[in-house]
């Protein structure tokens, strides 16, 4: 029984542009987890792909979240 | 399957106050229940023996004197190992050390105490909330399925009989995920009905402390005793606590119930929507209008939890990763990475998708007139473990429930079937602040319907 995650194989770029990123953030990164976040990152640019074109930018937002709003 | 019933809390607070029950049995059947049940499901991940007997013979001797603290006098209670507690450890499923995190008891454990319920322990959480790994909690109902998360322990206690009542968080339907897979009730307030003050959340925006009960009416009691402003809280909002009993026994006649189109709900399983379908008509008969609506904004929620989740978690470990990355567990470590490096556009399309989906949800409760929205809790029944794939399955899993943390509205799941044994959850999302409304109505649907009495058949 195990929970189960195969993840893409990353190209050179996308693995440079994971150290270049956490870098900037002085997150540091174990070798080991650098394609796995490769991968998930390329599936959250996709995933993210339908915010970008929705055009909400428009749409008032609250200054502080809440609910009642 | 089903076996005998257990009492609601107030039938349990009848029994005490009555002299045919002490808290000290009650509590003593109950940790016999988890002697009993811990080896198949393991939801907890530390039981205080010493401590809550102690703490029930104090309430014994109050009650004997002539204090009785209300409806959780001696009532016992089991708290999600996210929440800190003074007197026995909070791990948050983690070797990452936590330190002066979790050294106080959290505004939520000491409004517990405060209302006489008594502490039985920590229940197992997936790793700092965040559902990315496998922790050894297996479903009630089947031992070879998913227990939900990340209340995962909350779920599969109250099911067993292990604990009265459970509380949790949810910043995507943590709550109520586990409870809907386990088949019992699981309830998220509105945002910032109760304090988050000691609570280890991975979402500041999303995240909320939620409770897990066997009837509906134990959540009214328990979200009774922990609701309200706290001075000086910025985690919770100053707005009055109404009695959440009161529309308990209300008829629903007229009252209008928003049915989700099919196109977000999915249809994943067949026996989820089969018996959906069942529970509106339950609620039809009981002379509720059933409305569809459609929300044009809702295929951006999978993508505006997904991005929102992450990038808050990634940012309120930033400094944990730092220093201990390698103590994390490697899923959960990963998740936590990837969210730090969230590129900031990103999250901003997705808190005004947000914004987006809350106008449209508004729209339905105060154009259209809805009372409350319903949808299945989960789209699929516990899956087996062997077939899980966190990529595919984690947002499957919380998009009905992740509408309700989006829009901080209330949201609570009650049984509505089963489906080859596996249990079915019925969601109703409700109007901020209004949980009494709400409960009102899930109280009326639990009244009609079979499902309250099911309680899975396990024993070593």
């Amino acid at each position: 029984m195990k929970i189960t995650s195969v993840p893409d194989e990353p190209s050179i770029a996308e693995l440079d542009s994971i150290r270049r990123l956490a870098a900037l953030v002085s997150l540091p990164l174990m070798e080991e987890d650098i394609a796995p976040l490769a991968s998930s990152m390329r599936r959250l640019v996709a995933s993210v792909e339908p915010l970008l074109a929705a055009d909400c930018a428009s749409v008032p937002e609250p200054t502080l979240f809440d609910p009642r709003r | 399957m089903p076996t005998s019933t257990p009492p609601s809390i107030a039938r349990y607070g009848d029994l005490m106050r009555s002299g045919e029950l002490t808290s000290t049995g009650l509590i003593q059947s109950v940790l016999d229940r988890i002697a009993e049940t811990e080896p198949l499901v393991s939801a907890y991940a530390f039981v205080d023996r010493s401590g809550a007997l102690a703490a029930a013979h104090r309430a014994d001797d109050e009650l004997r004197h002539g204090t009785d603290r209300g409806p959780l006098h001696g009532i016992p209670i089991a708290i999600k190992d996210v929440i800190a507690t003074a007197d026995m450890p909070t791990l948050a499923g983690s070797r990452v050390p936590l330190g002066a995190l979790t050294e106080a008891d959290a505004t939520v454990v000491g409004l517990l105490r405060a209302a006489g319920a008594v502490i039985l322990g920590k229940h197992v959480t997936h790793e700092f909330a965040c559902g990315q790994n496998v922790p050894p909690t297996r479903n009630a109902w089947d031992h070879d399925c998913y227990p939900g998360g990340s209340s995962a322990g909350a779920g599969v206690s109250v099911a067993v009989g292990s604990c009265v009542a459970a509380i949790g968080t949810d910043a995507g339907g943590s709550v109520r995920k586990p409870a809907a897979l386990n088949g019992v009730v699981g309830l998220k307030p509105t945002y910032g009905r109760v304090s988050r003050a000691g609570v280890i959340q991975p979402s500041g925006s999303m995240d909320h402390v939620g409770l897990v009960t066997r009837y509906v009416a134990d959540a009214a009691v328990i979200l009774q005793a922990i609701a309200g402003a706290v001075p000086g809280d910025p985690s919770t909002i100053a707005e009055p606590v109404p009695h959440f009993g009161a529309y308990l026994s209300e008829p629903v006649a007229g009252r209008r119930v928003g049915v989700v189109s099919r196109s977000f709900l999915g249809g994943d399983d067949p026996a989820v929507t089969a018996a959906t379908q069942a529970a509106l008509t339950v609620l039809g008969g009981l002379g509720a209008d059933l409305i569809e609506v459609d929300m044009p904004s809702l295929p951006l929620v999978d993508a505006t939890t997904t991005v929102i989740l992450a990038a808050e978690a990634g940012y309120s470990h930033l400094a944990l990763l730092r220093a201990y990355a390698a103590s994390y567990g490697p899923a959960t470590r990963r998740y936590l990475q990837l969210g730090a490096l969230v590129p900031a556009p990103f999250l901003q399309a997705a808190y005004k998708a947000r914004a987006t989906i809350a106008r449209d949800v508004s729209h339905v409760f105060d154009t259209e007139g809805v009372d409350v929205l319903v949808t299945p809790t989960t789209p699929l029944r516990a899956l087996p473990l062997a077939e899980m794939s966190i990529e595919r399955d984690l947002v499957r899993y919380v998009r009905h429930t992740a509408l309700a943390n989006l829009t901080g509205r209330p949201a609570v799941t009650v049984p509505c079937g089963f489906g080859d044994g596996l249990p079915i959850g019925l969601q109703l999302m409700g109007r901020p602040f209004r949980e009494a409304e709400l409960l009102g109505m899930a109280a009326a649907y639990e009244a009609a319907a079979p499902w309250a009495a099911a309680t899975p058949a396990i024993s070593s």
